[in-house]
């Protein structure tokens, strides 16, 4: 079982407070992180990857610090957008960052390629990242984050430039980290948060207005009874919140 | 590291050809066709001289700076920091790479005027000091491009207009004497590896401004 804990974690940018006091504990499962844009979204997540400087001991990973040497190898990441290094090929690229996560070389081929086949990138394995549409540069980038032996993964909008094939495709795979990591995943889609997201985490001008389950989300949102549809009772909740936060 | 290296450089695509072509084609040619001209004699000594003085510095931190603007230009960049806090290592394997790629022309060159073994050394001395500059630009200005136009204005300028021994003057045509060593390339070498280290004290300092 997997625990990331932060507590009262502040950060300010260019001296804009951006989070305020963010304190959360989550385990294994498959959070999805909405807000408005500027709400501290991306913010918290490089806090999270230890890309930003934050008090050391604000966030620990199975009680490992954020200062620890071991951390980063904890983390799986993917930026909102990535196309460095655009002459690689998809697999050279893939073993760079396996490389990086210091993957063995007696495992790295095994995962590169069962990365390939969970998003269907097994033809373009030897074609240049510079060649690759947004999708497809897209299901590389979560290919990466998914490699090596990371506690929490951590995805700044995956689905953008996604089809509905390979939304669906997206979610079937994260959907089968739930059990053994911490997927937490940054959306503006609240239908994403409906199909593979377990828990929601509502966060608006750097302070999380709330954290637990999706159900319990609509449930403590009286006015949306007579909803039928899920997606439009959960886009209600959240305006709720953001309202009332306002 | 090694094998992070080979795949950065086929990462950064056919701009690093520049140096290959340039290093062991165009120059061993316009070397060959002056050896032509004015056969082994003082001129061809000057003209080879002059030559690899403008063409080796501004050539030098190439790698480096098509590398740096990996890490400091490319979208998303904040996934390359993930795991790699010592952007200084690199920056060094790609000097001590360009470094062992001149080896090979001095040594050829040596066959004909054995004072280019001392410029083996002088130039890669020289090399260090421009490639701990351009980090160190880089790392302040954060843009690749204007790193490259201030080496080839600071060669030019070497060559153009630089009067009497200073430091920050690499061009001297009289023969390398230890006063020469002593004023010049010996502080010159102290103020490349300084610039290592203040460019990555800035660069693990301003880290979070850098991504984009």
């Amino acid at each position: 079982m997997s625990k990331l804990n932060i507590s009262n974690l502040n950060k300010s940018i260019k001296g804009k407070e951006i989070l305020k006091g963010i304190s959360l504990t989550v385990d294994n499962g498959i959070y999805g992180v909405v807000g408005p844009n500027g709400a501290g979204k991306t913010t918290l997540f490089r806090c999270i990857a230890g890309l930003l400087s934050s008090r050391y001991d604000a966030i620990t990973i199975n009680d490992i610090s954020i200062n620890s040497a071991e951390y980063p190898f904890l983390i799986g990441y993917l930026p909102q957008a990535f196309s460095a290094f655009k002459n690689m090929t998809v697999y050279e690229m893939l073993y760079f960052f396996g490389k990086q996560k210091k993957i063995t070389d007696s495992v790295i081929s095994e995962q590169i390629d069962s990365a390939l086949d969970m998003f269907n990138l097994k033809k373009e394995k030897d074609k240049k990242v510079k060649a690759l549409s947004g999708g497809m540069l897209r299901r590389l980038g979560i290919a990466q984050s998914i490699m090596g032996d990371s506690k929490i993964i951590l995805l700044d909008e995956p689905t953008v430039g996604l089809d509905v094939e390979e939304r669906r495709r997206f979610w079937q795979v994260i959907g089968d980290f739930k059990n053994d990591r911490i997927v937490l995943i940054s959306t503006h889609i609240i239908n994403d948060v409906c199909t593979g997201c377990d828990n929601i985490i509502l966060i608006n001008e750097g302070k999380i207005l709330y954290n637990g389950s999706v159900d319990e989300l609509i449930s403590g949102y009286s006015d949306v009874s007579q909803e039928d549809c899920m997606e439009i009772n959960v886009e209600n909740a959240y305006l709720y919140y953001m309202k009332g936060q306002a | 590291m090694k094998i992070l290296s080979l795949y950065e450089l086929k990462g950064i695509g056919g701009l690093k050809y520049i140096v290959v072509v340039t290093l062991y084609i165009i120059l061993p040619v316009i070397i060959f066709l002056e050896c032509i001209k004015y056969g082994v004699s003082d001129r061809l000594y000057m003209e080879i001289f002059r030559m690899t003085n403008i063409v080796i510095p501004v050539l030098s931190p190439v790698l480096v700076l098509l590398i740096l603007q990996e890490y400091y230009e490319s979208p998303g960049n904040e996934l390359l920091f993930l795991h790699t806090r010592y952007l200084v290592k690199r920056v060094i394997i790609y000097t001590l790479l360009y470094i062992v790629m001149l080896i090979p022309i001095y040594i050829i060159l040596s066959f004909i005027y054995k004072q280019f073994l001392f410029e083996l050394v002088r130039m890669s001395v020289v090399v260090i000091f421009i490639s701990g500059m351009s980090y160190l630009i880089v790392t302040v200005i954060r843009k690749v491009s204007i790193a490259i136009i201030i080496v080839v204005g600071y060669v030019l300028y070497n060559l153009l207009y630089a009067n009497g021994i200073s430091v920050f003057v690499y061009y001297y045509e009289q023969w390398l004497d230890i006063e020469l060593w002593l004023h010049v390339y010996l502080p010159m070498l102290v103020i490349g590896v300084i610039s290592y280290v203040i460019a990555e004290m800035i660069n693990n300092m301003f880290r979070e401004s850098v991504y984009n």
